[in-house]
């Protein structure tokens, strides 16, 4: 008996394992035998790709994501999943073993209710440090306001920028916006600015713009905890990295002067004094590196009349 | 003479050099194959992707292993013709210097580069093959087409020139590697007389972290500097000049290879005492 309920035991948690991928695969996408319909779990938000989907235009759902019958996986060998621009349709490319491609379009008009309604529920925002050695700072979404105001041409081109996000109870962040880390002050671009300025968020880029109309952050909280987390950020640089932009220029093109412009001049007055004292092959030697460092003087000089 | 030198230094360095070429090769198509086997195991009993996963393991294991054997090859000849008891019979042949060094320099040159040619060889037919077992292979070759198309209606004629000067550079590198190991082993077998090859791997280490912090330092905000300003140019301009900051580089590596041969020559001539 005891034998029996150990054995019953170990097959329903052999089931378990099985059943609980299976039962999760299942909120993802599913075909029709025929490939003409494709559908989404109702009742709950897809927990895949659902975000990426709307903000990367070029993004695939892996093969994995895409739930085939048995008869499908016979047949079939990958299949891909793109969304056009406006992310309203979905196209499927479904490639067979025997080499045949099938494209389908599905139109797809529940994304933007669905997203809109997690936006809505969400209180909090978060941006994400990690990588600067300072952690996540998590604030509300109410503290992202204040006065907008037009962010110039010099604050863009050397402002930091950070994604702000927002983690909700599914397993995908929703973009919110950029935070702008200028010289003095903090400003918020929102998600709709973004995408208006540029087809993906990814390819954001401040400084690739004029100007900027942007949210000035006023919330005192939140500015002090920007503070504190760019002082951080600061703190795990190197020495190389705290130095700013305008002293990092004076040093390499000083560097550059003195690796390309002195030095050759140096070596090319040395060589050709030793040339003119020593003797045969030693002579033809240090003749060839004078004249190699006098040709790379004159490009060097030519380059500093075009580029300077 | 220096064809005299050329022949024996190249027939010392390719004696056993062309066997490590082949069996590298022959790993790599087996890889090659392993992996296409692997990418449509679908199709396949999964028993077999053991062994397969193991021989593509095996296949880099043999191409990565034919670079530093062939270094081994090229430097050994080096050490053993001119620091151990060899030398003596070497700098007792009636030619110069000169011949001596451009003779190793020559056919180490030359060997790197057929090492560097086989193992582009090689990784491409690891490459090929599992590509051509799939069907993205009918993409990539139309893609890579209009890649190249692209790039000659962009760039235009200077293209050639950047290719010339990508192979030089290439040259310079390779000739200065070469240096910078003569370099090496010479300044170890002066300094020391037992453990020269562990001296001069050492010495190889610190100068080449020395000289790759230096290039980092050149390189990485320096020219991106120069690259600020040549965007301010009008496309017409822009590549021209772009081709003569390339051309002052490459005579900036001419100017360090020179010198460092110089240096060679230098401690051959007056430093070597094979006492």
């Amino acid at each position: 008996m005891k034998k029996i309920s150990a054995i019953l035991c170990s097959l329903i948690l052999i089931a378990f394992c099985f059943v609980c991928p299976v039962s999760a695969a299942t909120s993802f996408v599913t075909f029709a035998e025929d490939f003409q319909t494709l559908s989404f779990e109702d009742n709950t938000y897809i927990a895949c790709n659902l975000s990426e989907l709307i903000y990367d235009e070029s993004e695939e759902i892996s093969k994995q994501y895409v739930i085939l019958s048995d008869t499908q996986k016979e047949n079939v060998k990958s299949v891909s999943i793109t969304a056009n621009a406006d992310y309203s349709i979905l196209y499927a490319n479904i490639a067979y073993r025997n080499g045949s491609t099938l494209n389908v379009d599905f139109l797809r008009n529940d994304c933007y209710e669905k997203l809109d309604s997690i936006r809505q529920n969400t209180t909090h925002c978060e941006i994400d440090f990690s990588y600067s050695g300072v952690d996540v700072i998590s604030f509300t979404k109410s503290s992202l306001s204040g006065e907008y105001t037009t962010v110039t041409e010099d604050e863009l081109y050397w402002c930091d920028f950070y994604e702000v996000t927002s983690s909700c109870e599914y397993e995908f962040d929703l973009f919110y916006g950029y935070m702008l880390f200028c010289d003095d002050s903090y400003y918020f671009v929102d998600a709709e600015t973004v995408l208006q300025l540029c087809d993906s968020s990814w390819d954001f880029y401040p400084a690739d713009y004029d100007s900027l109309y942007a949210c000035k952050i006023s919330d005192e909280e939140l500015i002090e905890q920007l503070d504190t987390a760019m002082y951080d950020s600061y703190s795990s640089l190197t020495i190389t990295d705290m130095l700013d932009e305008a002293t990092t220029k004076k040093l390499s093109n000083g560097f550059l002067i003195v690796a390309f412009g002195i030095l050759p001049l140096a070596v090319m007055i040395a060589s050709f004094i030793i040339a003119m004292r020593a003797k045969s092959a030693y002579k033809k030697l240090f003749s060839a590196i004078g004249i190699t460092c006098a040709a790379e003087l004159t490009v060097f000089v030519i380059l500093l009349l075009i580029l300077v | 003479m220096l064809g005299k030198l050329l022949k024996y230094d190249l027939k010392s360095m390719l004696k056993y050099w062309w066997i490590t070429a082949i069996s590298s090769l022959v790993l790599s198509a087996a890889g090659g194959a392993s992996l296409a086997y692997i990418i449509n195991s679908e199709d396949y009993p999964s028993a077999l992707i053991f062994p397969m996963v193991l021989l593509v393991f095996l296949a880099f294991l043999g191409m990565f292993g034919f670079i530093i054997l062939s270094t081994i090859f090229i430097f050994t000849r080096f050490y053993k013709n001119f620091f151990t008891d060899e030398g003596y019979l070497t700098f007792t042949l009636p030619v110069s210097r000169f011949a001596l060094l451009n003779s190793k320099l020559i056919s180490s040159v030359l060997v790197t580069t057929l090492t560097v040619f086989v193992f582009f060889v090689e990784l491409i037919v690891f490459i090929i093959i599992p590509v051509a077992s799939t069907n993205a292979w009918h993409s990539a070759l139309p893609e890579l087409s209009s890649l190249l198309s692209e790039l000659n209606l962009t760039v235009g004629p200077y293209i050639y020139v950047f290719v010339v000067e990508a192979l030089i550079a290439v040259l310079l590198s390779n000739v200065y590697s070469t240096l910078l190991f003569f370099f090496c082993i010479t300044f170890a077998a002066m300094i020391s007389k037992k453990a020269k090859v562990i001296i001069a791997i050492g010495i190889y280490y610190l100068a080449n972290s020395i000289t790759s912090t230096f290039s980092q330092l050149l390189f990485s905000t320096g020219l991106e500097n120069i690259a600020d300003r040549v965007m301010l140019l009008s496309d017409a301009s822009a590549f021209p000049v772009v081709a003569l900051i390339v051309l002052g580089i490459l005579l900036f590596m001419a100017i360090v290879c020179l010198a460092l041969y110089a240096l060679e020559y230098w401690m051959l001539d007056r430093k070597l005492n094979l006492n």
